[in-house]
C-alpha cells in the first residue's frame, strides 16, 4: 500500500508540475498583458517605454525561458507578486482558501448527511410514494443550474423577505458566529443541493444491493427490527461508497464553488480564480489554479485511502485496474 | 420504433414476450418509464420552437436584436408575451434563439465527445499495453484536474495571439463545443474500453476472430454494434451537462457573447437586475432547468431500455 501510495504521490507531482507548464502557456495566451495595462493607466508612456518594461520583467523572452524563472522561483516559495492584490501572490491566497475551505466543510457535511437520510428513507420502501417523490427531486437537483438557483435564493431571501444577506462575508471581526452563519446559509444552500442529490440517488442504490445479502436476511431471521437492520447492518455497508465518493467531490467542490462564490460575493478561492483571470492578475490566477488542482488530487488519493481503510476487501495497488 | 399493439400495460411488459425483436423490447421498456417519454416529448417540443424561432419572429413582427431603449422592461403583453428585457429586447424572441444556441452547443459538443471517447476507448482496448495504458493515464489525470477553472482559462483566450480571426459568433460557438469536447471524452472512453474489453474475451468475438474476420470488421460489427446503447445513454446525459456548462460559462460572460442569445448570457445582467426586473431570471433558467432534466430523465430511461435485465426488475 506504501508503494502503491508513493506512485500516486509521484504521479500527482507530475501532473502539477505539466498543468504548471500549460496553465503558464494558456495564461500566456489571454487578451492583454500586465504591460499593456500600464500603458492604458498612463498616456505619457511610449512604445518605447512599454517595449523597455517588457524586457525590464522579461515579457520579451521566450515562452519556456519564462516558464524556467517562474518554476524556479516557485519551488523555493516564490511564486510572484499579485498585482490585484499588491501583495505577494501567496499571502494574498491565504485568506481565500480559508474562506472556500469554511464553505466547504459544512457543504459537503450537510450534503452527507441529507443525501445519506434521503437515500435510507428511498431504499426503506422502494417503488413506494416516497421513493418516485425522493427520485423526483434528486432529479430535479441534478439538473438544477446552481447559479440560477442562487439568484432565485437571493430573489426569495434577501430582496423579497429580507431575512438573509445577499452576499459577501463579515468582516472577521464584526458579529461573530451568528453572522457568519447568516452570511453561509444561502451559498451553502447552493452549493448543497446537486451533491445531496447525487449521494441520495447513490446511496438508494447501495442500499438496495446491500438488503439482498444474506447477512440482511440473517439479521431479519434473528428478529431484528426494521429499523436496526437498516441503521446498524446496512448502514455502515451501504455508506462506505458514498463516502468514497464524498472525498472525490472534494476537488470537484473546490472547483465548482467558483460559480456559488461568484454570485454570493463570498471572499473564496473560487472568486479569487475568476477574478485574477478576469484582471490579468497571472501570478495569483497561476497559484490559485495550481492550488485547486492540488486538493482535486489529493482528494483523489484521499478517496483511495478511504476506500482501503473502510473496506478491509480492498487492497491498494493489486486488481485496481479491471 | 414500431411496437405491436399500443397497449403498454404492465402485464403485457411481464409476459415472456418471446416473439419480440430486441429492438421492440428496448422500445417498450423505455415506453415503461413514463418520466422518459415526458422528457421525450418535451425535448421534442423544445427542439421545435427552437426551429420554429424565424416563424415566431414573423408572427410577432419584431427582431430579437433589436434594441428598444423606450420599451425597457415592460410588462408581459400581446406583442411581447415574456416582457423585454434591459435594452427593450423582446425575452420570448431571445429565448427561442437561444433555445437554438444551447442545443445547438449542447448536441455539437456531446456528439463530439461521444464519437472522440468510442474512438479513444476502442483504440486503448483493442490495442492494450502501452497505448491503453498512456490512454488512461491521461484520463485519470484529465478527470482528476478543476474543471470549471480550466474551462474559464480556455474561454478566456484571446484568438487574436493564436493567429486566428476574430470572428464573433461563429468563433464562440466553435471554440465552446472544443473546449467542453476536449473534456468530455474521458467518461465515454472509459465506458466504451470497460465494454470493449469485456466484448473482446466473448466467445463471439473468439470465434469471428478465428474464422479470419479483419480487425475493422469485427470493431465494427461487434464491437460498436454492441457500444451502441452505454454511448447513447451516456450521450443524452452529457447533452444536459453541455448545456449546463455553456450557461454557466456564458452567464459569467466567456461563452456566447451577446448579442446572439443564449440561456447563459441571458441570465448574465440579471443579477444587476434582480431589484428591477427579478423575472428576467426566471425564463431563461427555467429553460436550461427544463432542458437539462429532460436530457437525464431520457438518459434513465435510454438506460432502462438498453439493459435486459430491466425486464425482470419491472413490475
Amino acid at each position: 500500500m506504501t508503494r502503491f501510495l508513493l506512485g500516486r504521490v509521484v504521479q500527482a507531482a507530475a501532473t502539477l508540475a505539466l498543468l504548471s507548464f500549460l496553465v503558464f502557456a494558456l495564461i500566456g495566451l489571454m487578451p492583454g498583458d500586465p504591460i499593456d495595462v500600464m500603458v492604458a493607466g498612463d498616456p505619457r508612456l511610449t512604445s518605447e517605454d512599454a517595449a523597455r518594461l517588457r524586457a525590464l520583467y522579461g515579457l520579451d523572452r521566450p515562452l519556456v525561458e519564462r516558464y524556467l524563472a517562474w518554476a524556479g522561483g516557485a519551488l523555493s516559495g516564490d511564486f510572484g507578486y499579485s498585482r490585484l492584490f499588491a501583495r505577494p501572490a501567496a499571502s494574498a491566497l491565504w485568506p481565500a482558501l480559508l474562506n472556500t475551505l469554511r464553505l466547504l466543510s459544512v457543504a459537503l457535511a450537510l450534503a452527507l448527511c441529507c443525501g445519506i437520510a434521503l437515500g435510507i428513507l428511498a431504499a426503506r420502501r422502494a417503488r413506494s410514494r416516497t421513493d418516485y417523490a425522493i427520485n423526483l427531486a434528486a432529479f430535479a437537483g441534478i439538473s438544477l443550474p446552481a447559479f440560477w438557483l442562487g439568484l432565485l435564493l437571493i430573489i426569495l431571501f434577501a430582496v423579497t423577505l429580507g431575512w438573509l444577506p445577499a452576499g459577501g462575508a463579515p468582516p472577521p471581526d464584526q458579529g461573530g458566529a451568528a453572522a457568519m452563519l447568516r452570511h453561509m446559509l444561502l451559498p451553502v444552500a447552493t452549493l448543497c443541493v446537486a451533491h445531496i442529490a447525487a449521494y441520495a440517488r447513490y446511496m438508494r442504490g447501495a442500499m438496495l444491493e446491500v438488503l439482498e445479502e444474506t447477512y440482511i436476511r440473517t439479521a431479519r431471521a434473528k428478529g431484528c427490527s426494521t429499523r436496526r437492520v437498516l441503521l446498524a447492518h446496512a448502514l455502515p455497508n451501504a455508506a462506505m461508497p458514498v463516502i468514497t465518493l464524498a472525498a472525490l467531490d472534494l476537488g470537484t467542490l473546490f472547483s465548482g464553488a467558483l460559480i456559488t462564490e461568484t454570485i454570493f460575493a463570498w471572499p473564496g478561492m473560487g472568486k479569487l480564480i475568476y477574478e485574477a483571470i478576469m484582471g490579468n492578475d497571472y501570478n495569483l490566477a497561476l497559484l490559485a489554479l495550481l492550488l485547486a488542482a492540488a486538493v482535486t488530487l489529493a482528494a483523489n488519493i484521499l478517496a483511495d485511502i478511504a476506500q482501503a481503510l473502510l473496506d478491509p476487501r480492498v487492497r491498494l495497488g493489486e486488481a485496481a485496474e479491471p | 420504433m414500431s411496437a405491436p399493439g399500443s397497449s403498454g400495460t404492465a402485464a403485457a411488459a411481464q409476459a415472456p414476450a418471446r416473439h419480440l425483436t430486441p429492438g421492440q423490447r428496448r422500445w417498450r421498456r423505455f415506453r415503461a418509464h413514463r418520466a422518459a417519454m415526458a422528457s421525450a416529448v418535451l425535448l421534442g417540443l423544445i427542439a421545435l420552437a427552437a426551429l420554429g424561432a424565424p416563424l415566431a419572429e414573423a408572427a410577432f413582427g419584431h427582431d430579437p436584436y433589436a434594441v428598444d431603449l423606450f420599451a425597457r422592461y415592460a410588462a408581459p403583453s400581446a406583442a411581447h408575451p415574456l416582457g423585454t428585457d434591459e435594452l427593450g429586447r423582446d425575452v420570448l424572441l431571445r429565448l427561442l434563439y437561444g433555445a437554438r444556441v444551447s442545443l445547438a452547443v449542447g448536441l455539437a459538443a456531446a456528439l463530439t465527445a461521444a464519437l472522440l471517447g468510442t474512438l479513444i476507448g476502442l483504440l486503448a482496448a483493442w490495442h492494450g499495453g502501452l497505448i491503453d495504458a498512456a490512454l488512461m493515464r491521461l484520463a485519470d489525470i484529465m478527470l482528476s484536474l478543476p474543471l470549471l477553472p480550466l474551462l474559464i482559462v480556455l474561454a478566456a483566450i484571446d484568438p487574436a495571439k493564436l493567429g486566428l480571426p476574430r470572428e464573433a459568433a461563429a468563433f464562440d460557438l466553435v471554440r465552446i463545443i472544443v473546449i467542453i469536447a476536449a473534456f468530455g471524452w474521458v467518461t465515454v472512453a472509459r465506458l466504451a474500453r470497460a465494454a470493449a474489453l469485456s466484448l473482446i474475451r466473448r466467445d463471439f468475438v473468439r470465434a469471428a476472430r478465428a474464422m479470419g474476420a479483419s480487425p475493422a470488421h469485427i470493431m465494427r460489427t461487434h464491437l460498436l454494434a454492441n457500444l451502441v446503447g452505454p454511448v447513447a445513454v451516456a450521450t443524452t446525459l452529457a447533452v444536459g451537462n453541455v448545456i449546463l456548462l455553456e450557461s454557466v460559462l456564458s452567464f459569467l460572460g466567456l461563452g456566447i457573447h451577446p448579442p446572439l442569445p443564449s440561456w447563459g448570457n441571458m441570465l448574465t445582467n440579471a443579477q444587476e437586475l434582480i431589484f428591477s426586473a427579478p423575472l428576467l431570471a426566471l425564463w431563461p433558467g427555467l429553460a436550461i432547468f427544463a432542458t437539462v432534466i429532460a436530457c437525464n430523465f431520457l438518459g434513465d430511461g435510454l438506460a432502462d431500455a438498453f439493459d435486459p435485465r430491466a425486464d425482470q426488475r419491472a413490475g
